[in-house]
């Protein structure tokens, strides 16, 4: 963090400061913290429809040891994993692809760079039911007669009828989402670099390869790390994109944790376990969100 | 350029403050148009009436509030519950939400103390509910003002839990097969009565291009709800999930699918997808309800008919499904009361049922009625005397095990032994 | 000089290409919206309207009985404004209080911020719903306002902040000097220097707001008060889809998205990329 030199730091300015700073951290202390013990607490107990008004059972760390015992549970978690990394991986090479390519000075490219982004705008509701549409299976389903029709397939894939199918087709509708927001803080991210490195390197005869990787990655390196840290976080807490897509099926291919714990809770009344489940995700969350401060923190110092 | 869109981002800004100032004014006390306008106090006790200002309540200062899993589009139904009002003074508050999100609503509301005064809830609920204890006992009123000799049978049963009345009817139903005319024509099919004969209408279908049959596959209790006919026309039942007939029910749709004479797209559709490929002419025949004929005739091009779900080996019968209301206990019951007696009215009974399509509860108004004595609705009014109420208990988790069962071996993942197994040791834990 | 343009004609075709795959959505979403349903269905897809109808559209106006639809979209519109105001409002104080004051507590602070900004607040549905009906603003729309605020204030705050760290010191000096007070330098000074970061944070906040679905689907159980997000996906699970009317719907969701990117692209832009790289 920059220093600042302030000329008064008396205990009248930071009486001002904390009257600034406060009522937005107290609006989020105070409803963050409540679900937060509330949670926890519930995921201790035993906590379903038939008890919610009766006395809960202390059940210490029950609840937590089945839910994990439970193979939808783990599945859960592999596919929040898969489901993350392989979106980001795409969203971040497609990203960085096009922020190399519009980054240059011609006819479209400021224009389409605005364009993309409304794909990132639009309302989750309205493209997750987009997508399912283009994906729908049978002969309504266009973007299986695109790819029959450019011969990439010869019969129609069952995307959001079979497992693997599902998978697949909630991954692309998240990196659709996903690039443009890569290839705009990449793309920013490139036009602050200095021109003169790059010039001085390709007199010196590094190739162009050379030049993106020993020059380019290293000094957007700040920039890159914050792409992945808040694309992880933003693809983790995925939650209506399945839920409008697929509702976590067929047969609970697509769950991930934040679905799986919405489901016990309103759907199996299984308070507690819902409860759990969710408690597991959010330190899952907090080791990522731990990892990017302190990244971060050290990007800054320097 | 510049200056021309600073303007217009003031322009934007000041018109997102002001409205946002107008409305955050008067945002926590909404003054919607309708007739609904309430305001919760923090300090009084969690019942739901206490949501209610009373000052908003004209001539008898009674007011209930209702969770309707129907919305506005069945006017008939609206109407009736207004003529309510204006029959007893008793105002009567709305909250529309479709029956999959009322469930979790429902659970919510239980937790934060917000329930309704009547619930329309799904007969299958009518256990869950009363054992977590906020259903009021009807009996006594029941059996001193309801004359129960009138009823379906079934109908009252799905209402007792352990001998007492939770609940008064709403609307019942049962399923049939809509068959589309011209295609089994063109085909050269015959409407089919048995499994076999099912599968060979299905297979003239598919020579003539068509997909034969349909059903809800989604995990939605649709699915389980258009099971049981097939369940039971095999000889199987709940507490027989593990066994050789459940395996021949299961075998029937892998025959299905395997021959292409139902698309395996099913497993994403409620029952109103399944219908919208049939009224599209894509689906020759599907199972579904009474209720569906109002969007049928609206849309079909083409003739179409009903007849029984086609019997399996253990013979004939049908599904009873309906809805009931539910009364929860609290200090606005006598209220409630009269509003779910009015509503089992013969007349008013008579009056939404016929206009939505449903089978009246009770067997009197639906001898009186000419509207039943005609085609294709009698179907459903035969179908009455073979449909059986579904299981109770722990349904939701029941149906789960059934479904998943189901779209293991429709979408090929599992052996139909294997997947009858596993739900069966499913529905075992539940105990 | 030829070399160049030849290159610049390469670019802007596979910008062309890339922009038709990724704006394909949008225009498939408006297309099936202006299609009959036959011809949705139809076996070999079209990709304009053979027939274009306004059916989808029309029943949107009629279909929804006694709520209209003018009522949803103000419902919308209100949500997403009150959340616009109380976002930026809280959070730009916040922002530039961390980021001019210098504070013992303001790095805890600002961890307090982003860890919130981690939290996937879709699991506090349940909690939330039973603090509402404790605060009485249950099947309100005061309800998903402060749902979606929980997500939109760090946003904001992380957003502006950088903003307020580039004012030159100078500035706040002559401000003082000039005998304002604190909160007058924040009005007449700060705000209006930071502008862009404002408009941004309640560009985005609003978006939010309008797209909302969990938070006005949990808390908001009568009719005539739910957005038009929550309309939407009921019609999906009630009656089976009807692609024509469900993508006209969409469509009206988006259009206003359309109309602010419109406006504040380059703000847009700007924005979001401070507030991500220099957080």
């Amino acid at each position: 963090m920059e220093k600042r030199k302030d000329s008064r730091n008396s205990i009248k300015e930071k009486r001002a400061g904390y009257a600034f700073v406060l009522p937005a951290i107290l609006f989020l202390l105070l409803l963050v913290l409540y679900p937060l013990t509330y949670n926890i607490t519930m995921s201790f107990r035993d906590v379903t429809l038939k008890t919610f008004n009766a006395e809960q059972e202390f059940v210490g760390l029950k609840n937590y040891v089945d839910v994990l015992a439970m193979p939808v549970v783990r599945k859960a978690i592999f596919n929040t994993l898969f489901f993350t990394v392989v979106s980001l991986i795409f969203q971040f090479v497609i990203g960085f692809a096009l922020a190399l390519l519009f980054a240059k000075k011609y006819g479209l490219s400021e224009l389409s760079r605005g364009l993309l982004m409304v794909c990132w705008l639009i309302p989750v509701l309205v493209f997750a039911t987009i997508w399912k549409w283009i994906f729908a299976g049978d002969t309504s389903g266009i973007l299986n007669y695109i790819l029959i029709q450019l011969h990439v397939i010869e019969t129609p894939i069952r995307w959001l009828t079979t497992t693997n199918g599902a998978m697949t087709a909630l991954i692309i509708a998240n990196i659709w989402r996903g690039v443009p927001f890569n290839m705009l803080l990449l793309a920013t991210g490139l036009t602050t670099l200095p021109m003169d490195v790059f010039e001085a390197a390709a007199i010196d005869g590094a190739s162009k390869c050379q030049r993106f990787f020993r020059i380019t990655i290293p000094l957007l390196k700040s920039t890159i790390i914050s792409v992945i840290t808040l694309g992880f976080i933003n693809t983790f807490k995925v939650f209506d994109l399945i839920y409008v897509m697929t509702k976590g099926g067929p047969l609970d291919s697509t769950q991930i944790l934040s679905t799986v714990s919405y489901k016990m809770s309103f759907s199996n009344f299984e308070f507690g376990q819902g409860a759990a489940v969710a408690n597991i995700m959010l330190v899952l969350m907090l080791i990522v969100g731990f990892f990017h401060l302190k990244i971060t923190d050290r990007e800054g110092a320097e | 350029m510049k200056v021309k869109s600073k303007r217009l981002l003031s322009m934007f800004l000041s018109v997102a403050v002001i409205t946002g100032l107008a409305v955050g004014c008067g945002l926590a006390n909404p003054e919607t148009s309708t007739e609904i306008s309430q305001e919760t106090s923090p300090e009084t006790s969690p019942e739901v009436s206490s949501e209610i200002k009373t000052e908003e309540i004209e001539s008898t200062g009674e007011k209930i509030s209702l969770l309707l899993t129907y919305s506005e589009e069945k006017k008939v139904l609206y109407q009736c519950i207004e003529d309510f009002t204006k029959e007893t003074g008793i105002e009567v508050e709305i909250q529309y939400m479709p029956l999959e999100d009322s469930r979790k609503q429902i659970s919510v509301m239980v937790a934060s103390g917000s329930l309704p005064d009547v619930m329309d809830i799904d007969n299958t609920d009518t256990q869950t509910y009363t054992e977590m204890g906020i259903l009021a006992d009807l009996t006594e009123r029941v059996e001193a003002e309801i004359e129960t000799g009138q009823y379906y049978e079934g109908v009252l049963e799905s209402q007792k839990v352990d001998g007492k009345y939770y609940g008064l009817p709403f609307t019942a139903n049962n399923l049939c097969l809509y068959y589309n005319k011209d295609l089994l024509e063109q085909a050269g099919a015959e409407v089919p009565a048995t499994w076999e004969e099912l599968l060979d209408a299905c297979e003239k279908l598919k020579a003539a291009g068509v997909t034969g049959f349909g059903v809800a596959g989604s995990q939605t209790t649709d699915t389980s709800f258009q099971m049981w006919p097939f369940i039971w026309g095999a000889g199987a039942d709940e507490k027989t999930i593990d066994s050789e007939q459940m395996v021949e029910m299961l075998n029937l749709y892998r025959t299905m699918v395997d021959n292409e004479y139902m698309s395996t797209e099913v497993i994403n559709y409620v029952s109103g997808d399944n219908a919208n490929q049939f009224t599209a002419g894509k689906t020759a025949m599907i199972i579904d309800g009474p209720w569906r004929m109002n969007a049928v005739k609206a849309d079909a091009e083409f003739e179409w008919g009903v007849a029984q779900v086609p019997a399996g080996p253990a013979g004939e019968g049908t599904v009873l499904g309906g809805h009931n209301f539910a009364v929860v206990e609290n200090e606005n019951t006598d209220a409630s009361w009269k509003f779910v007696k009015y509503m089992n009215s013969p007349e008013v009974m008579g009056k939404y049922s016929e206009a939505e399509n449903y089978i009246p509860s009770r067997k009197d108004v639906c001898e009186n009625l000419e509207y039943y004595k005609t085609e294709p609705i009698s179907v459903f009014v035969e179908a009455m005397n073979t449909a059986k109420p579904m299981p109770k208990k722990n349904y939701n988790s029941v149906s789960d095990a059934l479904i998943k069962m189901w779209q293991k071996v429709v979408l090929g993942e599992s052996e139909p032994e294997a997947a009858a197994k596993e739900a069966a040791e499913t529905v075992a834990a539940l105990e | 000089m030829d070399k160049t343009k030849k290159k610049n004609l390469v670019y802007n075709l596979i910008t062309i290409l890339i922009l038709i795959v990724f704006l394909f959505p949008i225009y498939w979403m408006v297309i099936t919206s202006l299609k009959t349903t036959g011809e949705i269905f139809a076996e070999v897809p079209t990709f304009f309207p053979k027939k274009i109808t306004l059916n989808g559209y029309i029943s949107q106006l009629s279909v929804v009985g006694t709520v209209p639809l003018w009522k949803n979209f103000a419902n919308s519109f209100m949500i997403a404004a009150a959340t616009t105001l109380v976002s930026t409002g809280l959070a730009t104080l916040s922002a530039y209080g961390l980021a001019r004051f210098r504070l013992k507590l303001s790095k805890p602070l600002l961890f307090i911020v982003l860890v919130t900004q981690m939290m996937p607040t879709v699991l506090f549905l349940s909690p939330l719903f039973i603090t509402f009906k404790k605060l009485g603003i249950l099947n309100t729309l005061l309800a998903p306002v402060i749902y979606i605020s929980l997500q939109s204030i760090p946003f904001c705050i992380i957003t502006m902040r950088p903003y307020f760290l580039e004012i030159p010191m100078e500035l706040q000096e002559a401000a003082t000097i000039d005998g304002c007070g604190r909160f007058k330098t924040f009005t007449k000074i700060m705000v209006p220097v930071s502008y862009p970061g404002i408009v941004v944070s309640a560009a985005f906040t609003f978006l939010w707001g309008w797209g909302d679905l969990m938070g006005a689907l949990t808390f908001i159980q009568t009719d005539a008060l739910q957005p038009l997000t929550v309309n939407m996906y009921k019609a999906i699970g009630e009656f089976g889809i009807e692609w024509n009317n469900l993508m006209a719907y969409a469509v009206i969701l988006t259009i206003p998205v359309l109309i602010i990117f419109l406006f504040l692209q380059k703000y847009l832009i700007s924005g979001i990329t401070a507030g991500a790289v220099k957080a």
